[in-house]
């Protein structure tokens, strides 16, 4: 069997197409004025949320820290905060940037590989955020409560509570990585959960990273 | 032009040129229902980039762009997300029941092999075969894919040898089973 039968024997079957294809024009005029939209600008709008809430954080921490620059106890747990909140707002800028530059008309190979440039940036994020979060309660703990209901968590819960907290997040990182690793797969019915698995063990990363170099591969910029 | 007179060129250009939609996403789903959520979302996002359209560049070209990148993420990433377009419960592109009927009867063996041929393919090389099927000249391909034009007809070519390949496979199979 050549590749040249099997185009006439496609070519048949784009005849017969014409006669029995039927586009629902009432539906798509409903909904391409409707509020269909696609996934990529659903991601868009999801981000824009993250900065605006993100900001809005960094503009409360920073506000705390002027009020509390002269107070290490308090200083070093809002200066933990505010350089996450400032590398989360740098991550969501950088992708919402690379949305702005994709442009589904053009080129595959090239849309494909910022299309999984976007996802390797959407990854290592979420990997990020979900590794450090148990690191942050401790953090966020000492700055909301004396910042929102004038606690002081050094007095009131004492020095080895704030300790305990941080060596218990430290262990809930080393856990939650081992699990992720071992049993991404197994854990889990739901693929949002399995998606959030695979980004802390780093499957969807390594997918990512093997994606990419297909592209490229295609593109001959790699020997196949 | 106003959205309105857009939106009507746009229907008319689509439904000229539907077949290449239904053709992609016969290529890259097995289930019915992926196949019309894949639709609708290469629908959505034609529409979408048709502001950007250049009239004087083929609108065949530009569609199998926005197409072939829809297919291929689409399955990649983005089903992961819940369903939120309008179009769920109807389909798009309907195919007449009685075309459904025999098309299932005329799928020979001819037929069978052309379809897992191509689901044996890598987003890619499934790409430039639709192309090629379709009868896309080797420049034209490469202008989509955004390779070169030397690099198509090597494709092309490994792929010929990889479907002789695959039917002498097929063929040594079958006699084994007529011998037995």
């Amino acid at each position: 069997m050549e590749l040249d039968e099997l185009k006439s024997r496609w070519q048949e079957q784009d005849k017969k197409l014409d006669d029995c294809l039927r586009l629902n024009q009432r539906l798509l005029r409903e909904s391409l004025l409707g509020k269909s939209d696609t996934a990529l600008r659903r991601l868009s709008r999801l981000l824009w949320f993250e900065l605006v809430v993100n900001v809005a954080g960094a503009i409360l921490v920073g506000s705390f820290l002027g009020d509390h620059v002269t107070e290490t106890r308090y200083l070093i747990p809002a200066i933990a905060l505010q350089l996450g909140l400032i590398a989360v707002i740098v991550a969501g800028a950088r992708q919402l940037a690379t949305i702005a530059g994709i442009d589904y008309a053009a080129p595959i190979v090239e849309i494909q590989r910022r299309l999984e440039t976007l996802w390797l940036q959407r990854i290592r994020t979420m990997q990020w955020t979900l590794i450090l979060s148990p690191l942050a309660w401790t953090p966020l703990a000492i700055v909301a409560m004396r910042g929102l209901i004038g606690v002081d968590v050094y007095s009131a819960f004492g020095l080895a509570w704030v300790a305990a907290n941080l060596v218990f997040g430290l262990l809930v990182i080393v856990i939650a990585i081992w699990v992720s690793r071992a049993y991404a797969d197994r854990l889990g019915r739901s693929p949002l959960i399995q998606r959030l698995l695979q980004d802390v063990g780093g499957q969807n990363l390594a997918a990512a990273r093997t994606f990419v170099k297909s592209v490229s591969e295609f593109a001959g910029t790699l020997p196949n | 032009m106003s959205k309105r007179a857009g939106q009507e060129q746009f229907l008319i250009l689509l439904d000229e040129h539907k077949k290449i939609l239904f053709k992609i996403a016969n290529s890259y789903c097995r289930q019915a229902s992926d196949r019309e959520d894949l639709i609708q979302e290469m629908v959505l996002q034609l529409w979408r980039s048709f502001g950007r359209y250049d009239p004087r560049s083929r609108f065949t070209t530009w569609m199998y762009r926005v197409a072939l990148n829809v297919a291929i993420s689409f399955y990649r990433r983005e089903t992961r997300r819940p369903r939120t377009t309008t179009l769920d419960a109807q389909a798009v592109l309907q195919l007449s029941p009685q075309s459904r009927e025999s098309e299932a009867a005329s799928r020979d063996a001819d037929g069978q092999l052309l379809e897992s041929f191509i689901r044996q393919l890598n987003d890619f090389d499934r790409a430039l075969v639709i192309l090629y099927l379709d009868g896309n000249r080797h420049d034209t391909i490469a202008e989509i894919l955004g390779i070169s034009e030397t690099n198509v007809g090597t494709k092309i070519g490994r792929i010929k040898q990889k479907l002789r390949e695959m039917s002498a496979a097929d063929e040594g199979e079958a006699v084994g089973h007529g011998t037995r």
